[in-house]
């Protein structure tokens, strides 16, 4: 899991540790899931990055 | 009254744009010091537009069913001359130079703008409990939230103060409050409903669309938003169709889908009872019910509040010196997305792609989804956590539960009201369809309409 306190500081965000207290473990609970779905991401996933909506060609 | 019974009225000679406009500001000046649903009320320039409405009646310019209806939009929308505050401070004094598209729209429909809405700060919440401009409070009971982060323009809608709001819906900011405040919202096809000039809280999971008081209402008001528009690069040129659904529609031939995982896990008394009964409805109108199991929705919320962290915190960051100014809860928010990085940003937007794959395949089964909206009725201020028998959750991840995740894959969905909880509080049941659904969505949810009870206004 990152460190998200020295993320914070190397970004030189400066957050105060009031925040950062309340902030990790809801950044550590998202990241959980980030990390084990990425890791198993194929190689030739692209991201939805450029998103527009189509018709659901196969929808009935 | 409805924007139909109205629009007939006003036809009819038995009222004016006049009347309804200063009925609309009457009731705005009685209850909004309780309801605080509103930031900014256009009075003056409200009653010249009705004026100009009453005339262009009477000279046999008819613009169409929206023509004299007083509105409102949530305060995320720039008006032109009127401040746009978005909830925040930071845009206090931020009067823009020109209209949203779909205030253009609503314009050119003749609509009369009578104010701005309040709203969670930055549109970045779900309880609309602003610290600047006022808590926002349900009419159904001014103790609870009204949902947000539209949540002024549910609770205007429900307070009958205007006939219709406009919302905006991140992560669910439309539907929560149309479920909370028990009228309808719909949030349409992403692209379906333009995006110029609304303040963007996430350019690729922010959405525009009504709450009103009826589903043939919000119908109408698709009818005047939607279409393409190239100031918004997201827009689609799909073609438009009349999204009124006809009277008493059978619901011959559609295939809804019950879920049987996710979406009826952890939910308070009465929710599941009441969509199952919304089920049982439909399939008394002809539709087929087909139970069918999503994939995991929870991983899938997970992801799209990364995205939304990251993309909210780059859209603040020009503002980072004032963000001592905002809230405490939205600030943590844009803090969060400030840690997580590009690669995180990446890793989440290629899931995404996965995700649609995934969760698409149920198109090929069913013409839409019956869900509950919100998993428990509005939530008293303050309430902080949900608690079910075999643990707790924050309120807002555990709220968003059955919203948030299609907002990453852009699908039309509706709340509709389907009954009140053991309390007296409303319930609604979501209409999720695939991509451009909404002529059947508001059939589906007009058929349901017309069977369910209907809910009587909250006594204010």
């Amino acid at each position: 899991m990152p460190d998200w306190r020295l993320l914070a500081a190397a970004r030189g965000l400066n957050l105060p540790e009031e925040d950062l207290h309340r902030i990790e473990p809801v950044l550590d609970e998202l990241y959980a899931v980030l990390s084990d779905r990425a890791a198993r991401i194929p190689l030739t996933a692209e991201p939805l990055i450029n998103f527009r909506c189509e018709v659901e060609e196969e929808a009935i | 009254m409805t924007i139909r019974e109205a629009a007939a009225a006003l036809r009819a000679r038995r009222i004016s744009s006049v009347e309804l406009t200063k009925a609309a500001l009457d009731r705005i000046a009685r209850y909004d010091d309780r309801l605080r649903a509103f930031i900014t009320v256009t009075g003056d320039e409200a009653l010249a537009a009705a004026r100009r409405a009453d005339q262009e009646l009477a000279e046999g310019r008819d613009r169409g069913p929206l023509h004299g209806i007083p509105i409102a939009v949530k305060d995320v929308f720039a008006t032109r001359g009127i401040r746009t505050t978005c909830g925040s401070k930071i845009f206090a004094d931020y009067v823009p130079d020109f209209d949203a598209a779909v205030v253009e729209r609503l314009r050119a429909a003749g609509a009369v703008l009578v104010g701005k809405t309040n709203m969670h700060e930055l549109a970045y919440g779900i309880t609309s409990a602003n610290p600047h401009y006022g808590a926002v409070c349900n009419p159904w009971d001014p103790e609870r939230v009204p949902g947000g982060s539209s949540g002024g323009s549910g609770a205007a809608v429900a307070a009958g103060m205007v006939f219709m709001a406009m919302g905006s819906d991140t992560g669910g900011s439309i539907r929560i409050p149309a479920a909370w405040c028990g009228v309808v919202g719909l949030k349409p096809t992403f692209g379906r409903v333009s995006r110029y000039g609304l303040l963007p809280l996430d350019f690729t999971l922010d959405h525009a669309g009504p709450l009103t008081r009826s589903v043939h209402d919000a119908a109408l008001v698709l009818n005047a938003l939607a279409g393409f528009d190239p100031r918004d690069d997201t827009s689609s040129r799909h073609p438009v169709e009349d999204y009124v659904p006809p009277e008493d529609p059978s619901l011959q031939g559609i295939r809804i889908g019950l879920p049987e995982n996710f979406y009826f896990t952890r939910v308070a008394p009465g929710v599941a009872e009441a969509v199952q009964k919304a089920a049982q409805l439909a399939e008394q109108t002809g539709a087929t019910i087909i139970p069918v199991r999503v994939p995991d929705v929870a991983a899938m919320n997970q992801i799209s509040r990364i995205i939304l962290l990251v993309e909210a915190a780059a859209v603040m960051q020009p503002y980072m010196e004032r963000w001592r100014e905002i809230g405490d809860d939205v600030r943590l928010l844009l803090e969060q997305g400030l840690l997580l990085s590009a690669t995180d940003y990446v890793q989440a937007q290629r899931l995404r792609r996965l995700m649609r794959e995934e969760y698409r395949k149920v198109w090929r089964q069913v013409h839409c989804l019956l869900t509950p909206t919100m998993p428990i009725p509005a939530p008293r201020r303050g309430e902080t956590h949900l608690r079910w028998e075999d643990g707790t959750e924050d309120l807002r991840p555990g709220a968003t539960r059955f919203v948030r995740a299609i907002n990453m894959f852009g699908w039309p969905a509706l709340s509709l009201p389907c009954g009140l909880d053991p309390q007296g509080l409303p319930l609604g049941a979501q209409i999720i369809g695939p991509p451009f659904s909404e002529a059947r969505i508001l059939r589906v949810a007009a058929a349901l309409e017309a069977r369910l009870p209907r809910l009587a206004p909250p006594a204010l």
